[in-house]
């Protein structure tokens, strides 16, 4: 699955366009993880346990999302948007969407004056 | 009264503990940030989205959740009083996003890539207090075709 945030997949042209397809998830947080945060708000920096669970929710968004662009028929998704919204207290959703389109590669037209003299 | 000396008491310990520790982390992510930033400068960014290229390419992202520590809490709290910037917050938030571009970039590093086309960036809150996400998304490609 060719995946791109672009209008286009880079090297590669649409030739049919399915649906737009979403995935998403809801995660709330640890409580291993936030007790360790709770100490890391008194020095601060970097969350290592909140980036590594948001990337893997990422992921499993991502995955619901290119499964159901596989059920269209798709080889890619185009222009595909993140988003992350606060539904409750401690938990996020995040949400991923995009396009589903069918895409081939561009093949080098050859130059007909090549082989010539 | 026991419980009030201990608050005062914890209050000034975490001050302090937040300020010298804080500071020290601080002065050392922004360090090594601007030497990772040095060294992945060969990698262009762009954010614009209608830009393609005739090579492949590749979706990436990378976060960061960061922490304010103890200190620029409280400085916080009391510039937010007053109301108009709050300083202590903004370098907080600068840190994040240089370390999710430079986290990209490594990404984009990895897969043998020289630019990155449609570049997003966004701040997310993730519900808990004093912690932000930032995270950055685009399409790692080999090489940019000029047009287009």
């Amino acid at each position: 699955m060719q995946l791109s945030n672009l209008e286009n997949v880079p090297g590669h042209q649409i030739i049919r366009q399915l649906d737009v397809v979403y995935g998403s998830t809801v995660r709330s947080k640890h409580v291993g993880r936030d007790l360790m945060a709770g100490l890391k708000n008194i020095v601060g920096g970097e969350l290592k346990g909140y980036t590594e669970l948001l990337e893997e929710s990422r992921q499993e968004a991502m995955q619901r999302m290119i499964d159901k662009a596989q059920a269209l028929g798709a080889n890619a998704i185009v222009a595909i948007r993140f988003s992350t919204s606060n539904i409750a207290q401690g938990a996020s959703e995040l949400f991923v969407y995009g396009t589903a389109v069918v895409v081939q590669p561009n093949t080098p037209i050859a130059d007909p004056f090549a082989t010539q003299g | 009264m026991d419980a009030v000396i201990f608050k005062i008491g914890l209050f000034v310990v975490l001050f302090f503990v937040g300020w010298a520790v804080g500071r020290s982390v601080e002065a050392k992510h922004f360090k090594a940030l601007d030497a990772q930033e040095q060294r992945l400068a060969y990698i262009l960014t762009d954010s614009s989205r209608f830009k393609s290229s005739d090579q492949p390419g590749q979706l990436i992202s990378s976060n960061v959740v960061i922490s304010h520590d103890y200190f620029k809490y409280v400085i916080a709290t009391i510039q937010n009083f007053f109301g108009g910037r709050l300083t202590s917050y903004e370098t907080v938030v600068e840190r994040a996003r240089r370390e999710a571009l430079v986290r990209l970039k490594l990404e984009a590093e990895k897969n043998g890539a020289t630019h990155i086309l449609g570049l997003r960036l966004s701040t997310t809150d993730i519900g808990m207090p004093g912690m932000t996400e930032v995270f950055a998304y685009g399409t790692a490609v080999r090489s940019v075709t000029p047009t287009a």
